[in-house]
């Protein structure tokens, strides 16, 4: 088979993303159908940046989905003969005729790296962004609403943690070195307990009155969330079923440990502004607790800035993602996620760019999407 | 007087802070692992078990961590120099480069420092003048350009704009390189230097546009995007109305009565930039092989050696408390509501 | 027939697909003040804007001619309407905070008005920014000019943004209600400030405003806006005579009036519909008590000449007669015991450059059923006063007994829970008492749900409709969201919400001030049959002195933290009262166009950070001359009794305070 020219190799790929397609067009088609009640949200098909950036990030989300389906071939294979092969380069005797996008220096398949890859990143980084989030929730909002000596105490923490440069804080905590202590596990141990202490207390603080439902509603979130917190972070799972390799664990921790502060300084500052609100008095006069008015009538008024946030941080919490890999500290050094196959690429990126370039080019759209959505949410929320 | 006590307020906070930083990251690099890993490099590595801890022993690692911190910081007494550590200027010596820490930064923060200058030449004018540019007139079409422009550079990061730039313009076999030098537009191979090794001897364009543009790429971005934010809240201030009912021209609301206020918060943004900044040199400097400050972290964490590391983290974390300080001065001073009091 | 400064024809301004002004017909004389009277949304604002060629991004003149000195306007290039702004018009807004440039000092800020319109030399820009301040009686020009406008109090920047908007002379002056965000003292300074200006200048001038008391002092001719049109529109003094179309008429009987003891403004059901759901015919059909089915709805209503200079926009004005009915006297109040004791309350905040002393001793006792109205100027410790009874704040000394319990170091949350429910709060601003992220009626529910706590949820649910129903609010509102239901919907939700616990004390803060004079009247009718029939206690909060001497049994002055006086309503307006709430019933607005201009109180209020020795009023007191030497300034007189439940704090002998 002869080597593709840049159109059949255009054509190749298009014809495997079809899964993606029809993802693509059922979904835009429903929304696009269903926009006048959709809200805010809705209005996003309105405007140039938010149909652009939804359409991008839900390519990304659709092919880590189908990435199976779509992937040409194994993305740990390698092909003797196809070392830094250019793109459309013929792959004689394997799963596919064709790397589409040519091959690494290690001989595999960089199409199916960056497919594979981007599953890897979209499991990562949203779960991550919410752990984050839920930290920067339950540390901010009693920081901004009560403010005084624990607003000074929590944000001076928060301060320590952001005059780190980050890459420093990588190399300081993703190290096999550290792996071997059980440094990563305490830190995960407490990091996880917070998205359940959120639920918890927004279950508590609102039913707390009503005594059926409360005890109901609290076994319901104990139950599964202790389970999985206990196979996630502790490695604790009889079953087995929820579990996270240590190379992974490590990673996680350290991008959560990363974007907690800032979420934290989000959210507080949120908080604060939101604090002296009529409402939030009121709650106060008729004898509401604390928690309750945090979680129940302060937060719901944060939402949007939070949506925005969380758009931009799973953009930034990639780029964090791919600067562990880019130093080589990612989760596997054979590991097809985009980070890592950059640093892989770059040793001959004068001379074989496209290694480097596809996942390069990968992430930026992914991120720019993420960030186009989160631009255009932010101007809906302003023109309300 | 008030500036002075806020001064020293925020000086005390900045000392605790580098204190506090100090001693974490001592902590985690004198974790037994690390230790362990110290011997290994320094002895032989297939030490046992029982000879790493004699060698620990020997070299007076088997101490708690807080004496070790303290005679490195030069508070307590080091066997063989009496007090001898930060505090009096004794950085300790790098293993991997078998020089004194101190000199080692020196020199690497002397090209870091010329990096970071380029940088900042290139970053801020372009930032603010295309921020201003698209904030003038919220929706319109210069706006919709420069925004799409700038919501992709801030989209960048520089490790993705490093390989793209070297693609493009710095590769014998893609991107523009292999025509220019077909057509005979060019006497080498690339148009520019895919390294910047060439520039610790000496800077030129060719070999030090690459790297201080990759850097300046996500930082433009993202000031751009809030001094836009900035400008286009001030165009819709009650005062701008007053100063167009006065009868203002247009560029006149804009340079004096809009810019002014819309300036406080990128200025305090660029600034706070600055640790950022030191993120896309690590990586602008580990690509393109630029031996700064980085580039010279970098080569400690690999390479386990402790106490440059140490004194890698002591000068950024100074850098980045330095900056957040000065930010803050820089916002009191921009608003007047804040200084007269 | 001189030529008008001023001349709209049939004005139609957009913003979008919605029609924010339509065919509005209005002409100013040289020298004439017209008044453009409409509450919020009305469009009076836009129609400013439309005059000044500012109509902002989505805005724009869809027909209708704008003729200034006669020439059009519609249509003129950009920089001829830089030469025309600022020297041929001019507007003064309603923040004048927000209007003057932050970074900028004062003196840059006038001294560019001759920069830009005249040749002036950067002196002679600063002599006359100098000579404008003067002319507007500030004191200290000097100071002023070197100022930033965050060192000056409202007062002080209303009348800098006047002096700004004079200096180049403009013939014709936009006033867009330009004493809203002040009080009332302020407010009677800045408009014999304008009086003023009209006489020596005879600038004519366009006063945009909501309050019609205020504007029968100062206009000559009154144009009436709803929902984008003019409903009417004469001479000022024959509006207030006879007004012929029924909103007018409503909004007349709406408004509170300062001698009128007892009798609550009249209510106008409904409020004014929202550009985009104005219903086809007469815009006023759904609230007007004249309205025919078949007529009024059918097809636009035409603007009628009906008299010389005067046009109405009604189709049965000729049958309608005059005053809408009068609301009903309230029936005496049935007093019982005391309820709430408050013993020597004192609130002090400390901030960076001293202490704010914001309620110093404050004593005195409400009983059951009454309603003691709380009244002062802004910044007086009114909502501390609230706050501290509601425990949303700590007193630094002093107790609160409520129902016999001393509650003052129990916070809120922290008090038991029949305790909270008896005392419960109203809040003033109708944009942030509700949480906009719920549901109305779910913020009522949850108060039933803590108050009657173990209730099943269907009584839950009665008790919602109940409680709605007494509110006057239809249950289908429940279901909305806040930001789809009108202020005075909002706040009548508010006090729904309130009432969830039945409580014996009703702490309203300034429950209707953000509100349109005609829905105002409504939430106040509401709020005050509820207290008659609970036989609740109303702490009403409120700057508004009019209003208070229609509802209101019993009054309590304060001034800087401090209770001036406390008596029976009808004897403080009455007979005989504090030198300082002389003054403010002096200052009061009379809805009257030929009544004697309201006086205005001289000298600058304090600030709180540095209260004066001895009397706190003694610096703008008018009657401290009559004491001897600095009798005043050296001594804090008592609250002393001056007939039976009727305190004043002076020196001066009780006689001598009769009027
Ligand atoms: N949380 C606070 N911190 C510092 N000072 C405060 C605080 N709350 C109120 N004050 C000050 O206390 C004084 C009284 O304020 P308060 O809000 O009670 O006045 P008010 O009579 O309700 O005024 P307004 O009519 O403007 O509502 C003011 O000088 C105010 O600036
Ligand atoms: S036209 Fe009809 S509805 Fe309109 S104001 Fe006159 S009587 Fe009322
Ligand atoms: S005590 Fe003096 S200053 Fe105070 S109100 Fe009486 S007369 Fe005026
Ligand atoms: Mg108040």
């Amino acid at each position: 088979m002869e080597e593709l020219g840049w159109l059949g190799i255009l054509g190749r790929m298009a014809l495997r993303f079809v899964p993606v397609w029809a993802g693509l067009a059922l979904i835009l088609g429903l929304g696009w159908r269903a926009r006048a009640r959709l809200g805010p949200a809705g209005r996003l098909f309105g405007s140039w940046a938010g149909l652009s950036g939804l359409t991008l990030v839900l390519f990304w989300v659709l092919t880590a989905l189908f990435a199976d389906l779509i992937a040409t071939h194994d993305p740990l294979a390698q092909l003797s003969g196809l070392k830094n092969a250019v793109p459309g380069s013929p792959a004689p005797g394997s799963s596919y005729p064709v790397y589409l996008l040519g091959g690494d220096s290690l001989a595999r398949d960089c199409f199916s790296r960056m497919v594979v890859g981007a599953r890897r990143v979209l499991a990562i980084a949203p779960a991550a962004t919410l752990c984050a989030l839920a930290v920067g929730m339950l540390l901010g909002l009693p920081a901004g609403f009560v403010g005084g000596r624990l607003d000074a105490a929590l944000s001076f923490l928060a301060n320590l943690v952001l005059a780190f440069p980050v890459i420093l804080l990588f190399y300081l905590l993703v190290t096999p070195e550290i792996r071997q202590t059980a440094l990563p596990r305490t830190v995960a141990a407490v990091l996880f307990l917070m998205p359940l202490l959120f639920l918890v207390l927004l279950w508590h603080s609102r039913f707390r009155t009503r005594a059926g439902p409360w005890a109901l509603g609290l076994a319901a979130i104990l139950g599964p969330g202790l389970w999985i917190w206990a196979g996630l972070a502790l490695d604790a799972d009889p079953s087995g079923l929820w579990r996270l390799e240590p190379g992974l664990l490590t990673v996680f921790v350290a991008v959560v440990f990363v974007n907690a502060p800032t979420a934290f300084r989000i959210v507080r500052g949120l908080a604060l502004d939101l604090r002296h609100r009529d409402y939030v008095a009121a709650a106060r006069t008729r004898g509401e607790g604390p928690w309750f008015i945090m979680l129940w009538e302060i937060l719901p008024n944060a939402r949007g800035p939070l949506i925005v946030d969380a758009c931009l941080r799973v953009g930034y919490t990639t780029i964090l993602l791919g600067t562990l890999g880019f130093f080589g500290l990612g989760v596997s050094p054979e590991s097809p996620d985009w980070g890592s196959t950059i640093n892989d690429g770059r040793r001959f990126l004068a001379i074989y760019p496209h290694a480097a370039v596809v996942p390069a080019l990968a992430l930026l759209s992914l991120v720019l999407g993420l960030n186009l959505l989160a631009d255009a949410l932010r101007t809906e929320a302003r023109h309300d | 007087m008030r500036v002075a006590a806020i001064l020293l307020r925020r000086l005390g906070a900045l000392l605790a802070t580098a204190l506090c930083l100090s001693l974490l990251v001592f902590w985690l690099t004198h974790l037994p692992p690390n230790l362990e890993k110290l011997a290994k490099s320094q002895g032989s590595a297939r030490m046992s078990d029982a000879e790493v801890a004699s060698w620990l022993e020997r070299s007076g690692f088997d101490r708690p961590v807080p004496v070790l911190y303290g005679e490195w910081l030069g508070l307590l007494p080091k066997a063989g120099c009496g007090r001898c550590g930060v505090v009096q200027g004794d950085w300790g010596q790098s293993t991997v480069f078998r020089q004194p820490v101190a000199e080692v930064l020196g020199r690497s923060l002397a090209a870091t420092g010329w990096l970071m200058l380029w940088v900042m030449v290139v970053m801020v004018p372009t930032a603010l003048a295309l921020g201003v540019l698209a904030g003038m007139r919220e929706g319109s079409r210069t706006d919709r350009a420069i925004s799409v422009a700038t919501i992709l550079t801030a989209a960048t990061p520089e490790y993705v704009s490093g390989v793209v730039l070297v693609a493009l313009f710095a590769s014998a076999t893609a991107g523009l390189s292999p025509l220019l030098h077909e057509t005979g537009w060019i006497e080498g191979r690339t148009l520019f230097q895919g390294t910047a090794s060439g520039a610790m001897n000496g800077i030129t364009f060719w070999n030090f546009a690459l790297p201080v543009v990759t850097v300046a790429l996500y930082g433009t971005g993202y000031v751009a995007r809030i001094t836009r934010a900035a400008m286009a809240d001030a165009m819709t201030q009650p005062y701008v109305r007053t100063a167009r009912l006065k009868g203002a021209s247009q560029s006149r609301i804009v340079l004096v009565h809009a810019l002014r206020n819309a300036l406080v918060a990128p200025v305090t943004v660029i600034l706070l930039q600055l640790p950022w900044l030191l993120n896309g040199v690590v990586i602008v400097e580990t690509l393109f092989a630029y031996k700064g400050f980085g580039w010279t972290l970098v080569q400690a964490a690999g390479n386990n050696d402790i106490e440059l590391l140490l004194g890698c983290a002591t000068v950024a974390v100074t850098l980045v408390l330095a900056t957040q300080g000065l930010s803050d001065l820089a916002y009191r001073a921009l608003n007047p509501r804040l200084r007269a009091r | 027939m001189t030529e008008p400064v001023l001349a709209l024809e049939g004005l139609t301004v957009r913003f979008g697909s919605r029609r924010v002004v339509e065919d509005l017909t209005l002409r100013i004389g040289p020298g004439e003040v017209l008044g453009l009277a409409g509450e919020s949304g009305s469009g009076k604002s836009t129609a400013a804007l439309a005059i000044l060629g500012d109509l902002g991004p989505g805005g724009r003149i869809e027909a209708g001619s704008l003729r200034f000195e006669g020439r059009e306007l519609r249509g003129l290039a950009e920089r001829e309407w830089r030469a025309l702004r600022g020297a041929g018009i001019a507007l003064v807004g309603q923040e004048p905070m927000a209007a003057l440039n932050p970074s900028m000092r004062v003196g840059a800020q006038l001294a560019e008005v001759p920069r830009l319109h005249g040749r002036a030399s950067r002196a002679e820009a600063r002599a006359a920014a100098r000579r404008a301040l003067e002319e507007l009686r500030l004191p200290d020009p000097d100071r002023m000019l070197a100022a930033y406008p965050h060192q000056l109090s409202g007062g002080q920047l209303q009348r800098i943004v006047l002096a700004m908007a004079l200096m180049a002379e403009p013939r014709l002056l936009i006033l867009d209600e330009p004493t809203t965000a002040l009080d009332v003292t302020v407010e009677a300074e800045i408009m014999a400030l304008l009086r003023g200006i009209r006489r020596t200048r005879g600038t004519a001038m366009l006063f945009i405003g909501h309050d019609l008391a205020l504007m029968a002092g100062i206009c000559d001719r009154l144009a009436v806006l709803y929902a984008g049109r003019l409903a009417e529109a004469g001479p000022v003094a024959q509006i207030f005579e006879r007004a012929r179309h029924p909103y007018t008429q409503a909004l007349l009987a709406a408004l509170p009036r300062i001698y009128a003891a007892r009798r609550p403004p009249a209510p106008l059901p409904g409020s004014q519909p929202l550009p985009q759901d104005r219903p086809p015919g007469c815009a006023f059909a759904p609230r007007c008590t004249h309205a025919r089915r078949g007529l009024c709805d059918r097809d636009p209503v035409p603007l009628e000449t009906v008299a010389l200079d005067a046009v109405v926009r009604c189709l049965r004005w000729r049958e309608i007669d005059g005053a809408p009915e009068a609301a009903p006297a309230l029936p005496g109040p049935d007093i019982g015991g005391p309820i709430l004791e408050v013993e020597g309350l004192t609130r002090r905040f400390g901030s960076g450059r001293g202490t704010v002393h914001a309620l110093q001793e404050a004593s005195f006792t409400a009983f059951e059923g009454e309603t003691l109205a709380i009244v002062g100027e802004s910044g007086c410790g009114k909502s501390t006063l609230a706050r501290l009874l509601m425990g949303l704040e700590r007193a630094d000394a002093g107790t609160i007994r409520l129902r016999g319990v001393e509650v003052q170091d129990r916070l809120a949350g922290r008090r038991p829970r029949d305790l909270t429910a008896a005392m419960q709060m109203v809040f003033q601003n109708p944009s942030d008492t509700l949480n906009p992220a719920i549901p109305a009626g779910r913020q009522v529910m949850r108060a039933l749900e803590l108050f009657q706590g173990g209730l099943p949820a269907r009584t839950l649910r009665e008790g919602l409709a109940d409680l709605l129903g007494l509110v006057r609010l239809s249950p289908a509102l429940a279901q909305r969201m806040p930001r789809a239901l009108s202020g005075g919907q909002r706040q009548r939700v508010g006090i729904a919400r309130a009432l969830a616990g039945d409580p014996a004390v009703l702490v309203a803060d300034e429950p209707v001030s953000a509100l349109d004079a005609s829905v105002q009247a409504a939430v106040i009718g509401t709020l005050l049959e509820l207290q008659r029939t609970r036989r609740a206690t109303l702490l009403f909060i409120s700057h508004d002195l009019a209003l208070v001497r229609q509802i209101a049994d019993r009054v309590m002055v304060l001034y800087l933290g401090r209770i001036m006086e406390i008596g029976p309503a009808h004897r403080i307006f009455g007979a005989l009262c504090h030198p300082y709430t002389r003054a403010l019933l002096d200052a009061a607005p009379r809805p009257d166009p030929g009544a004697p201009p309201p006086s205005p109180l001289s000298g600058e209020r304090p600030s709180a950070l540095t209260p004066p020795s001895g009397c706190p009023f003694h610096g703008r007191c008018p009657r401290r001359a009559e004491l001897p030497e600095t009798l005043c300034e050296d001594r804090l007189p008592p609250l002393a009794e001056v007939a039976p439940g009727h305190r004043i704090r002076c020196h001066l002998p009780p006689e001598r305070l009769r009027f």
